[in-house]
């Protein structure tokens, strides 16, 4: 993620340099780490990028490679914080923030969402820290979003991760499913994975194991309903013997799904 | 009963009622979504995943690349010759990678390699793919004889596509749900002037769209006399679509044949019949 802090450190020259042209200055050159009464810059100060004022209950804010070296020391919330307080434009700040909060939840992907619902003013952070989470360890972002209290915040993140790590790793996924007791707050992401036509082509008994666990009854039979049609559309002759196997499907609704497929 | 157990029962049953509807919910669109870190991997000919089998980048590479096509063909400018990164014969299924190269700017005119995308013949899964910069066409649907097409997009992203995402030129349903897109023309569009025309489905379940520049979904609510199939018309059923901007969501048009232009259809009953919300 070397490319990152190199684009990070361009970024925020690139925002100091535009402030000095502004003040008709030279972009002075950043105060070495080991000089810490040296006086802060008027660029770093005129983009809200020096050192608080005495007396500020803020943490320090950086320069560029202050910056840098709080992303190699892991010291992500000074910097997320900083970048917060700098008065850039909207497009940069943003810029800049996602690319501390990829390399964050890189670095330590917990530590990160943990801090967002812990720092007040934080917590629209989380969701863009699970999607990169996700995109590394779908497991511990799926986990992790499972332990939150419940409500629609671990609702859409369970959803989400459960979406993407199936698609991952689904033989995994569908392990972690099942060690649990079947839960409504899983349903919708279980029964679009299980009426999914590859899980119905390659692993039709446990699409049928998966659907049997949804706990809403027409959800359940709409997942049922899915999953029959692709059954059907891959091998016709296929589908009675498969649905006679099924969990949980009674005689007759099997006799309906199968109607309804002529 | 004494009041403590009741008081006990009343709870789990209201519980229980929470527990249900909350079930009842359908899923959320995804909130807005990132092009996964990825490492480059050159591209010089099309992937031809073979029918009933799965091209899973993850599983290939142990991690995620980015599929950058390099033949002339193949870097993802508006020129319709350009062919496609993956061909997806029946049944197959494409996932876990990026396709396009993002880092080259902001634009949706950039040769990112991105080549025409994903190419469906039959019945095709694509899921959790990222279309980092969209080529010509992010995905199209293909005729195959003897199969009832059916595309189905679940999961993933796509961005910067100069015109349509998803191209829909077969019969069947074009599926795109749990997605998020930014910086497109169309996220789909039924072919307007296709030489063999049919009734086409889209079904947009569970979708998020940032920066739209033309519409959201393209279908034809009626077909003209030159199409082959007049009286014939399109249905977009869409749930859960979740933009803020100004353009429509569902835009018709009339359908017609190969050489002409489609127009678009201002008649009211036409597009309350196509671009069904639900």
């Amino acid at each position: 993620m070397k490319k990152n802090t190199r684009q990070l450190a361009l970024l925020l020259a690139a925002a100091a340099g535009l402030g000095a042209l502004a003040l008709g200055q030279s972009p002075a050159e950043p105060a070495p780490a080991a000089m810490p009464q040296a006086a802060p810059s008027p660029v770093l100060q005129m983009i809200g990028l020096a050192a608080p004022s005495a007396g500020e209950a803020r943490a320090p804010v950086p320069d560029a490679p202050q910056l840098t070296r709080w992303m190699d020391q892991r010291e992500f919330p000074q910097a997320v914080l900083a970048l917060q307080r700098a008065p850039l434009d909207a497009d940069t700040r943003e810029q800049l923030l996602q690319q501390l909060l990829a390399r964050w939840a890189e670095a330590a992907p917990e530590q990160a969402a943990r801090w967002t619902l812990a720092t007040p003013g934080q917590a629209h952070l989380l969701a863009p820290l699970h999607d990169r989470w996700l995109q590394q360890d779908p497991r511990s972002a799926t986990v992790f979003a499972g332990g939150l209290p419940a409500g629609p915040q671990r609702q859409a993140l369970l959803e989400e991760g459960l979406l993407r790590w199936t698609a991952q790793d689904g033989t995994a996924a569908r392990d972690w499913l099942r060690s649990y007791a079947p839960q409504p707050e899983l349903d919708e992401a279980i029964a679009r994975h299980a009426s999914g036509d590859e899980l119905a082509r390659n692993s039709p008994f446990e699409a049928m194991d998966l659907v049997a666990r949804i706990t809403a009854p027409d959800r359940r039979w709409q997942a049922w309903q899915a999953l029959a049609r692709n059954l059907y559309d891959i091998d016709p002759e296929r589908v009675l013997p498969l649905l006679a196997q099924a969990p949980g499907l009674l005689p007759a609704e099997r006799a309906r799904l199968l109607d309804e497929l002529r | 009963m004494n009041g403590t157990l009741m008081a006990r029962r009343l709870w789990r049953g209201f519980m229980g009622l929470v527990l249900v509807a909350m079930a009842g919910t359908a899923a959320a669109a995804p909130g807005v979504r990132t092009v996964p870190s990825c490492t480059k991997v050159n591209v010089s000919t099309t992937i031809d995943v073979p029918a009933g089998t799965t091209w899973d980048g993850v599983a290939k590479y142990g991690k995620w690349v980015c599929l950058v096509g390099t033949a002339s063909n193949m870097k993802g400018t508006q020129s319709e010759s350009q062919v496609p990164m993956f061909k997806l014969n029946n049944g197959s299924t494409v996932k876990n990678v990026v396709i396009g190269d993002g880092s080259l700017g902001t634009g949706t005119n950039l040769a990112a390699g991105g080549a025409d995308g994903v190419h469906c013949y039959g019945v095709c899964n694509v899921t959790n793919v990222y279309w980092a910069d969209v080529g010509e066409d992010g995905a199209t649907v293909k005729k195959l004889s003897g199969v009832t097409s059916k595309m189905t997009i679940s999961g993933g992203a796509a961005f910067k596509a100069a015109d349509k995402l998803f191209q829909h030129n077969s019969d069947g349903t074009l599926v795109i749900q749990d997605f998020y897109a930014d910086n497109i023309g169309k996220l789909a569009r039924s072919c307007g002037n296709c030489s063999t025309q049919y009734a086409r489905k889209v079904t947009v379940t569970g979708v998020r769209l940032g920066k739209v520049n033309s519409a959201g979904v393209g279908i034809n609510s009626s077909y003209d006399s030159k199409s082959g199939i007049a009286g014939k018309y399109d249905v977009a059923t869409i749930t859960d679509l979740v933009y803020s901007g100004s353009k429509a969501k569902c835009e018709a048009f009339v359908g017609t044949g190969s050489g002409n232009e489609p127009v678009k259809d201002t008649n009211a009953s036409n597009i309350a019949r196509a671009c069904v919300f639900k």
